[in-house]
């Protein structure tokens, strides 16, 4: 099956590391599509379709907290995988997150073989 | 089986099934093995600094004395001899932090931080490895099957798998990370 | 607002956090090292993240200039010749909003954070009082971290 990843993160940097770990893990990649906040998430939601969301929380417009409460309420997108990428590793947030659906949650920092391995788990999973 | 032993600053690659690529006494060393399992093509790699930049004329001599130029060199004259980078398992032994001919401590530790940083940079992932502690290592590569046997000290020999060891351990319920 | 925490604790913990980010992504290791000179601290390259939540106050993370691009290089697999601008300053900025949220997660780990959008400052003397500093020294440079708690 070949992904269609929608990477959301307010740092280009990050994106690009994450979009490089997708890549070289052999993952079948149908395309990487990118957005900078919940916002922007939403908007490439609606004009695009999407197999899995990694998204950050801090964010400028629209945190990641947000974006994931607007898709759980979403007949369209509640049932899209989304694992959360981010720095917030504390206990009321990674709640929270896993209570609006988040399949997985990543700590940043991670190295490149700990995302591939979270990957692997996600994707492998009925996605 | 004929043994092919790689002494410190050295690397070998072999297509021959019939190889063992062995080096020995990894202290704040480190050793890199590839293989790819298909074309059955192996590598061992013994560095011992981290940077060629700290000695651009010593790493003109001898690319394999530091983890960048050995690094790159291991990969290219493995694909030279038909390995698939995107193939390669790559494991790591070494590393440790014992005092080295300079006197240095940490040189462990940053020739591991150089290897991962060296592999990064060429778009490899790191199946398995067996790196710091006060130990020192012996390793050895089985060109036939992939087997990658690391000795600590006088202990017993282990094996290091060919892929993460998490893959096989997929816990239910939602899975939580950190590093 | 938590009680219990301290600007020290608060240094230590972010001092800690920058050891494991630099490490994990960035295949960097720290040394601590005593402050750097006043005149080397204002030609770093720093930012600014603010947070509140449990805690309340500011970070700033200030980067050598040639530690910025090493750090670059190595967090995107290219050579430091090839980075551009832009991308330093992106890179630095992520590295900031690693470290400061690393940091308050393990000192606040039962409190919400909430971290500002990171932003490059200018020199590091504009920086108010109250800061509690560390300096950490790789072989490609100095970073400098700073902490202030309301």
């Amino acid at each position: 099956m070949a992904y269609r990843v929608l990477l959301v993160d307010d740092s280009p940097a990050m994106r690009a590391f994450i979009r490089r770990v997708i890549v070289l893990s052999g993952f079948e990649l149908d395309a990487c599509i990118e957005a900078g906040d919940g916002a922007e998430a939403l908007e490439r939601l609606g004009r695009e379709k999407v197999d899995v969301i990694l998204t950050d929380i801090n964010m400028p417009r629209m945190d990641g907290e947000e974006l994931m409460r607007q898709l759980s309420q979403s007949p369209d997108f509640r049932d899209i995988p989304a694992v959360v990428v981010s720095t917030d590793s504390t206990r009321p947030r990674i709640l929270r997150m896993i209570g609006l659906g988040a399949q997985g949650y990543i700590a940043k920092p991670f190295s490149p073989e700990s995302l591939r391995e979270a990957l692997e788990k996600v994707l492998g999973c009925g996605v | 089986m004929s043994t092919v032993v790689i002494g410190i600053s050295d690397c070998q690659v072999t297509d021959r099934p019939e190889s063992e690529l062995v080096t020995y006494a990894l202290g704040s060393c480190i050793a890199v093995s590839v293989w790819d399992p298909l074309r059955r093509i192996g590598g061992l790699l013994h560095f011992m600094l981290p940077e060629s930049s700290m000695d651009s004329q010593r790493a003109m001599a001898n690319p394999w004395m530091f983890a960048d130029t050995g690094i790159d060199g291991l990969v290219k004259t493995a694909a030279g001899m038909g390995a698939e980078r995107k193939r390669l398992v790559v494991r790591l032994a070494g590393g440790a932090q014992v005092l080295d001919p300079q006197g240095v401590f940490s040189i462990g530790k940053r020739n591991y931080q150089a290897a991962r940083k060296a592999l990064w940079k060429l778009g490899i992932f790191i199946a398995s490895e067996a790196v710091g502690g006060e130990v020192s290592r012996t390793v050895r590569l089985n060109n036939q099957d992939g087997r990658f046997r690391v000795r600590e000290g006088n202990g017993a020999e282990k094996e290091l798998p060919l892929h993460a060891q998490t893959r096989k351990e997929v816990a239910s319920g939602v899975p939580s990370f950190a590093g | 607002m938590s009680t219990t925490v301290t600007p020290a604790d608060l240094a230590a913990a972010v001092a800690g956090a920058a050891g494991a980010v630099l490490e994990t992504m960035f295949f960097a290791e720290l040394e601590p090292c005593p402050p750097v000179e006043e005149e080397e601290r204002l030609r770093m390259m720093a930012v600014r993240v603010g947070f509140d939540g449990g805690l309340r106050g500011e970070f700033r993370i200030g980067f050598a200039e040639r530690l910025a691009r090493a750090l670059t290089a190595a967090f995107l697999g290219t050579d430091e010749n090839d980075v551009t601008e832009t991308e330093v300053d992106q890179v630095i900025r992520e590295t900031a909003n690693m470290i400061c949220g690393a940091a308050l997660s393990r000192i606040e780990a039962d409190e919400d954070m909430r971290l500002e959008t990171p932003a490059l400052t200018g020199a590091s003397a504009e920086e108010p009082g109250g800061f509690l500093h560390a300096c950490f020294v790789t072989p490609d440079g100095s970073i400098c971290t700073g902490v202030r708690i309301e």
